[in-house]
Parts: structure tokens; sequence; C-alpha cells
């Protein structure tokens, strides 16, 4: 079973490398001064702003802590966290992409907020 | 030429169509484990582990690696639950959430992912704290 989703991420990461531009509803315009990376393979599934979630079990992370992104990245590319899609997506990044796109992510609008 | 670009991405069309439909069918499989039901209302009364680092705005952990936790508040659901699952199960390493993670239930679990990603927000923050 893992397996099969690894080879599935690596399918995912393909595809989002070499197939079309997913994100393609914005201008030119709004989309100066976002990090390629963030429009090229995290808005798939996160949205350009990070809130738009495809899938139930995928975060919003707009607005999250930008520190907790880097460190959440990080685990991804070293392995100790284990996500098939994320593992292969944080493993083509540098540490520059990772505090870039941290910054980037945590500067956006956010649904989330410190619940007690 | 021109037909011939047309056709390539016709199959690039067809590619991306086929993954997305197993990234659904994958996203269906992935979701087999919403089926248990949260209660957010008991979810209230089973956090009081959460609290003392999540409640507050901007609070960092301090081991293994100093970094802010996370904020819960308006999640999703599902999300929320496979990473508690995944700390239970030690797919994700944090050693105290860890340790709290194991202490719960699969009902637990489904009450406080449901308390958390619920969009009511009980104390409200007034700091933005954590950029």
């Amino acid at each position: 079973m893992n397996h099969i989703k690894q080879s599935f991420g690596f399918v995912v990461i393909l595809v989002l490398a070499f197939g079309p531009p997913l994100v393609n509803a914005q201008s030119e315009e709004e989309l100066v001064g976002i990090p390629a990376k963030a429009q090229e393979v995290c808005a798939a599934c996160h949205g350009l702003d990070g809130n738009k979630s495809m899938t139930p079990d995928t975060p919003k992370i707009g607005g999250q802590a930008s520190d907790y992104l880097a460190e959440a990245l990080e685990q991804y590319k070293n392995g100790m966290r284990n996500h098939p899609i994320m593992g292969a997506m944080a493993a083509g990044l540098t540490s520059q992409d990772i505090q870039e796109l941290s910054n980037y992510f945590a500067s956006q609008t956010s649904q989330l907020f410190s619940k007690y | 030429m021109i037909q011939e670009k047309g056709k390539i991405l016709d199959m690039k069309l067809q590619k991306v169509l086929s993954v997305l439909v197993i990234l659904l069918l994958f996203g269906v499989e992935s979701m087999h484990a919403v089926a248990q039901d949260g209660n957010a209302e008991a979810g209230a009364q089973k956090n009081a582990m959460c609290q003392g680092c999540h409640g507050i705005p901007g609070f960092r952990t301090a081991y293994p690696t100093v970094y802010t936790v996370p904020k819960l508040g308006g999640q999703n659901a599902l999300y929320l639950a496979n990473a508690l699952r995944a700390y239970k199960s030690g797919g994700r390493t944090h050693p105290g959430m860890r340790a709290i993670a194991s202490a719960l239930s699969d009902q637990d679990i489904a009450d406080l992912a449901a308390y958390y990603s619920e969009n009511k927000k009980i104390i409200v923050s007034t700091e933005k704290g954590t950029e």
C-alpha cells in the first residue's frame, strides 16, 4: 500500500512539474510577488492563498505560523514526517524555498486562529 | 507540425485528467476514517491537554526544536484527526504530541477534531502574535 502511495506521489509531482499550469484564473499582475513554487506546486492542493483545500484532508495553511510551516516542510523533506505527496513536494525544495514559501503563506489572510 | 502539437497537448490533458481521477479515488479512500462522527461539544470537554500550547496565540514549543505551535481553530477536521492518528501511530514524531495522542481513543480524536475545526471562537485572540 505504501508502495502504491509513493508511486502515486511521484506521478503527482511529475504532472505538477511538467503538466500545464494549474493556476490560471489569476491575471499576470496578480501573480507578481508570489513565489513561483507557491503557484506551480503548492497552489494545486492548498490554493494560491493557502485557504482553498482541494481535499478535506488537506490543511489550510494561509496565515499559519511561518516557523511552523517551515518546520513541517523540513520534516517532510528529511522524512521525519511521512506523507507520500508532501514528501515528494518537499524533496525538491531548498532551504531558501522553504523560507520563502513559509513566509508567503503565513502572510496570507487566514481562516485559522488559536482556539482555547 | 501544428497537428502534432495538438496531439501532444491532448496527451498531456489526458494524463492530467487520469491523475485527477486517481486523486479523487485516493481522496475518497483516505476519507474512510472520517466515518467516526465527532461531537464538538464533547471535544470541548476533552481538550485540557491541548489548551496549554494551542490555546495561547504565538506559543512556542521548546522541545525538541523551537517553533510556534500551529493554529488549530478553523482547520479542516479530517486533517486534524489524521494528524492525531499519525502522532499516535508514530507517523508524526513530536514527542509531546505523541504522548498526548497515545492517550486518545478514536472517539476522542473525532471529538477534538470536530471541536477545533468549528469556526467558533471561544476565546478571541487579540494579538496577531505568530507571524
